[in-house]
């Protein structure tokens, strides 16, 4: 998996992606169909996509958590839609991270524990470089703090370390503002951008909220992007 | 093993730290119940069959040999009756025979056995250790009314050298049936760890001229009178403890006796009689291990549900697992290794379990037989048993793990409710 790594080589490419639900009953309902996307290495990009958009869909398929019925996703040049499952858990450990919009911290672990576990399906544990990253974040002084001793805007910030403790090529954000109010979710998106930037990851982020994608360079439209939203047919 | 699994498993067992402490001490009791069934069984067995102090074979009256291995060895039961002093004099003669110690019993001192004997039984003792008085004290004068008593006798009762103690009548101690007799304590016994530890030893003659007795050496009723030495036909003893030459002796001694004799029984080895008996109450054990097997499925059966019952409340961990990339086998390995955990830590406890049961056992027989059980004593029960948990422990653990490698990711990711 290391083909086509070279510094201008783009970090995701996503080529004629379909993917389709199938409910119980034998409906079909397609969800994603998009003929081209792409992110250059460390590049920051937005993605405006309303809910039911197929946004987390998508995240999913590049994360490999999801498979998609057609179409090829590359990481770093490599087709993950041609790897098995175990393979594109290794290939998520060690190349992507992932920020949720419900944070998604484990409970019974502390700050810098749940950083540890970013860490510790990859490239493996170091618990200095995990704790130099909480203090990175603001977090110094809460290390061993349990996700529910902490506000949540600390826990957005435990977890967006924890994206950036397997030293990630890409970083998938899924919303990460949405549960946050203004003030502390404009924090959490400059850290977001200030850490993948300085650890030279690349950024996809989600959202509908303006106020996010205003601060980005690039914005796409999910909408013009994704062609089963722009059949009126299959609007849901 | 994956990196953090072990990292996995204790932040679980923690999280959910009711459970996990009830299925240890479930485990903990199974464990305990097996290893305590067994190592009581190989070492009472051991203790019973090998406790004869040195005494190859015991002559006694015709009837069962047990009862009189019992009664003569064990101090449990009844004596089954009287032999002629000859039959002692013959065997004592006999070549094949090392030393023969005659036993006189039917009397007690607060609960505990008398027996006359003669002063052989402490110089020529055969068994281990010898059988010796401890500094102050000295051995019975044959024609005095001097005891001496074993160490838990003194323990109980008090008596030292120079107290007094009065026999009864009969086994155990009833009021009014005291004989007047008063005998002088003159040794106390180093403990041995055996039966002997809870006898009070007095010389053979003084059991024939205690008041009340009568002698029947002859068929007829005989009393001692008071400076009249007894004639030999008139006297008898309850059983004659035996060290033999060799086994050969002991052949010979069975053919002449059991065999073509009608007047005596000859238990030998000693060991054998108590190896039947364990045999016939084997059954005894066969049911305590069924017992104990069905706490141990019971402990098995209480891991798996407790794991099973939390798989549905963990499924967004998993899948936040998987989502930073742990592999369904990294998940689901670590709930096979949290049921080990949890049967390893069980087993621990069970260890304690274990000493505590075996404590009161310990405690039981040697206050019913004086028999010591060897409780420290290795047995492979008590490395087999707690291997055996673990591994069923793991397979316990595969239903919940099945579960946990069938985690939906995707959706699971987001909270449920």
């Amino acid at each position: 998996m290391t083909a086509a790594a070279g510094g201008d080589a783009p970090v995701l490419r996503v080529e004629s992606l379909t993917k389709a639900y199938r409910a119980p009953d034998g409906e079909v309902t397609p969800v994603l169909d998009i003929p081209s996307f792409e992110l250059g290495a460390g590049e920051q990009v937005a993605l405006r996509g309303a809910s039911g958009s197929g946004k987390t869909t998508l995240l999913h398929i590049i994360a490999g958590i999801l498979t998609p019925d057609h179409g090829r996703v590359l990481i770093d040049g490599t087709d993950i839609t041609a790897l098995g499952e175990a393979d594109r858990d290794a290939l998520r450990a060690e190349r992507i991270g992932y920020v949720f919009q419900t944070f998604n911290l484990l409970q019974g672990y502390s700050a810098l524990e749940n950083v540890l576990l970013g860490m510790m399906f990859g490239r493996g544990s170091d618990a200095t470089a995990a704790a130099a990253l909480l203090t990175r974040v603001g977090l110094g002084g809460r290390l061993h703090y349990l996700p529910r001793q902490l506000s949540v805007g600390q826990q957005q910030r435990v977890a967006v370390a924890r994206a950036l403790a397997g030293r990630p090529r890409l970083v998938l954000a899924d919303e990460p503002t949405g549960n946050l109010d203004a003030r502390h979710g404009a924090e959490a998106l400059t850290l977001i951008r200030e850490v993948c930037h300085e650890q030279g990851a690349a950024l996809l982020l989600v959202s509908h909220d303006p106020a996010v994608l205003g601060q980005f360079d690039r914005v796409d439209d999910l909408a013009t992007l994704n062609r089963v939203l722009s059949a009126p047919a299959e609007v849901r | 093993m994956r990196p953090g699994l072990m990292l996995i498993v204790r932040r679980s067992l923690r999280q959910h730290a009711l459970s996990t402490s009830v299925t240890v001490v479930s485990v903990a009791l199974a464990c305990g119940l097996v290893m305590a069934v067994f190592a009581i069984k190989r070492q009472s067995y051991d203790a019973f069959t090998g406790g004869a102090q040195g005494f190859d074979a015991v002559l006694g009256a015709r009837g069962s040999q047990l009862q009189l291995v019992l009664n003569a060895v064990f101090h449990l039961e009844t004596s089954p009756g009287n032999i002629p002093w000859q039959l002692y004099e013959s065997v004592e003669e006999d070549p094949g025979v090392e030393l023969a110690v005659p036993y006189a019993v039917g009397d007690s001192y607060e609960g505990f056995r008398i027996i006359g004997t003669t002063t052989d039984l402490f110089t020529r003792f055969p068994g281990e250790g010898g059988l010796t008085v401890t500094s102050g004290g000295r051995l019975f004068t044959a024609d005095a009314k001097e005891a001496v008593v074993g160490s838990v006798v003194a323990q109980r009762t008090g008596v030292r050298a120079g107290d007094h103690l009065e026999p009864s009548h009969g086994l155990a101690d009833v009021e009014g049936k005291a004989h007047d007799d008063e005998y002088t304590v003159v040794g106390v016994l180093a403990p041995t760890n055996s039966p002997l530890d809870r006898l009070v030893f007095i010389p053979i003659e003084g059991v024939f001229r205690m008041s009340g007795h009568v002698l029947r050496g002859t068929g007829r009723n005989y009393r001692p009178e008071e400076g009249v030495e007894i004639p030999d036909e008139h006297r008898e003893v309850s059983a004659v403890m035996l060290k033999l030459a060799d086994p050969q002796a002991g052949m010979f001694l069975d053919q002449a006796i059991n065999r073509q004799g009608t007047r005596a029984t000859l238990a030998w080895p000693i060991g054998r009689s108590m190896a039947d008996l364990f045999e016939k109450i084997g059954w005894v054990n066969q049911v305590l291990e069924l017992v104990a097997y069905f706490v141990v499925v019971v402990a098995a059966g209480t891991i798996l549900a407790s794991l099973y019952n939390t798989m549905h409340e963990r499924r967004r961990e998993f899948a936040i697992l998987r989502a930073l990339g742990a592999r369904r086998r990294t998940v689901s390995s670590a709930i096979v290794l949290e049921a080990t955990t949890i049967t390893a830590l069980g087993a621990l406890v069970g260890y304690a379990v274990y000493a505590v049961i075996l404590g009161v056992a310990f405690v039981i027989v040697r206050e019913q037989t004086g028999v010591v059980l060897q409780v420290f004593k290795p047995d492979q029960a008590l490395w087999l048993t707690p291997l055996g948990m673990v591994v069923l422990g793991a397979l316990a653990g595969l239903l919940p793990a099945i579960k946990a490698y069938r985690t939906d990711v995707a959706g699971n990711l987001t909270p449920t409710s």
